[in-house]
């Protein structure tokens, strides 16, 4: 079985700091992503990630290479290997991940583990959703900002928070109309013989060929609850996820959870908390973490970090 | 079922499960997410939940009074994603 010192799973924003980060203090490092290329929803987030660049260095304009500016990043940092298309599918006792590439399975041990597996999309059933033509906020942006695909022309948003605005300006810029917008899925209903055709909102119907679930996101920390990590229902993180001490460590000794994963942040607070989960995996000097632990205070929003505390775990004394 | 406007309620749509098995499933008294998944297969599933666990769960709250913030998450269980058997078959665990 292969071995290194740190295994982070996720190349997303947090994913990216804590494997820079673990790496320039001397860990060898192996960067997990089940994607092609790294940057998770550094790729499919392009309103945002221009805007909030922090530590990564994305020159503006059109277009950008995102993936590809990464990778010219992090070609430059010892100690770190980057394994794309690789899913990390188990996580099982004594750190050990399963992890796949397309037909062959493999075990990885890691000294430190860290789970940056970012987040789903909220869904809520209405009459209809399994329609194709129904999908998810991430799904068309993915479709649009990755495969360069716009995957309709007539619009409806359902949900009226962040998500749901950023989604509308996304459509706005690529040309396409959105029609309508709701806010409550108790007031919609989809339908069509073998595609979505029609969208009924209370008691006005929209012709309508693409249908976007923007309701928000919630963390994605399956394989840490796999490895019996405690956690909880928070809604203020967004749903489902896990107790950590101030070092991002769970319940479960080396099994660290980073980002998204944790409680849906900003990107400035996935960037700064990444670095000190990653510093505190790779055990770099206290002094250290501690800095990296300022700046993602100063990045840190109230309610997020207020939640989180909620989940606080008392570090172990060692 | 099928027609023009066939309209189909599913919650877990990787098992097919409609809102009325759910519905039943928890007026039979089934109103943990573990305790709905055994029962009805929603969350079993080739996403293992991650869409439908938290509608189950409001589901639990609306119609049994349960709060969906005590309830705990399904048991996780690999794999996280799409595996092929050979792949693991191929595994040698001595190795």
């Amino acid at each position: 079985m292969k071995t290194v010192d740190v295994a982070v799973v996720g190349a997303g924003p947090a994913g990216i700091a804590a494997a820079r980060a673990a790496a320039e203090s001397g860990a060898q490092t192996v960067l997990l992503d089940e994607n092609a290329r790294i940057g998770g929803q550094l790729r499919w987030r392009i309103s945002l990630a221009l805007e909030h660049t922090g530590g990564f260095d994305i020159p503006a304009g059109p277009g950008p290479d995102i993936s590809g500016e990464l990778e010219h990043q992090l070609a430059a940092v010892d100690n770190l290997t980057i394994e794309t298309s690789t899913v990390a599918w188990g996580l099982f006792a004594g750190n050990v991940l399963g992890i796949s590439t397309e037909d062959a399975a493999a075990e990885l041990q890691a000294r430190s583990i860290v789970l940056a597996t970012g987040s789903t999309d909220i869904v809520s059933p209405f009459p209809g959703w399994t329609l194709p033509g129904v999908m998810t906020a991430r799904a068309a942006q993915i479709f649009m900002h990755v495969h360069r695909v716009l995957p309709g022309r007539a619009w409806v948003i359902l949900g009226d928070g962040e998500e749901a605005a950023e989604l509308e300006a996304d459509l706005e810029r690529s040309g396409v109309d959105v029609i309508a917008r709701c806010a409550d899925p108790d007031q919609i209903r989809a339908s069509g013989t073998n595609r979505l055709a029609h969208v009924e909102i209370g008691d006005a119907v929209y012709e309508a060929d693409s249908l976007a679930i923007a309701l928000g996101r919630q963390p994605d920390a399956e394989l840490a609850f796999q490895a019996n990590a405690a956690g909880a229902f928070v809604r203020d993180l967004g749903g489902y996820t896990v107790n950590r001490d101030d070092s991002g460590q769970t319940s479960e000794e080396s099994v660290y959870v980073a980002g998204d994963a944790a409680g849906i942040a900003t990107f400035d607070e996935l960037i700064a908390e990444g670095r000190v989960v990653g510093l505190a995996a790779a055990g770099a000097p206290d002094v250290e973490i501690a800095t990296a632990r300022q700046a993602l205070t100063a990045a840190g929003s109230q309610r997020r970090s207020n939640a989180i505390s909620q989940l606080r775990l008392q570090a172990v004394s060692s | 079922m099928s027609g023009p406007d066939r309209v189909r309620d599913y919650v877990c749509r990787c098992e097919e499960i409609p809102r009325s098995a759910v519905q039943q499933a928890i007026q039979e008294g089934n109103v943990t997410l573990n305790d709905i998944k055994r029962r009805t297969r929603a969350g079993m599933g080739v996403c293992q939940g991650i869409f439908c666990l938290r509608s189950v769960a409001e589901m639990i709250e609306a119609e049994a009074g349960v709060s969906a913030d005590s309830l705990e998450p399904m048991t996780a269980r690999p794999p996280a994603r799409l595996v092929t058997l050979g792949s693991l078959a191929a595994l040698n665990p001595e190795e």
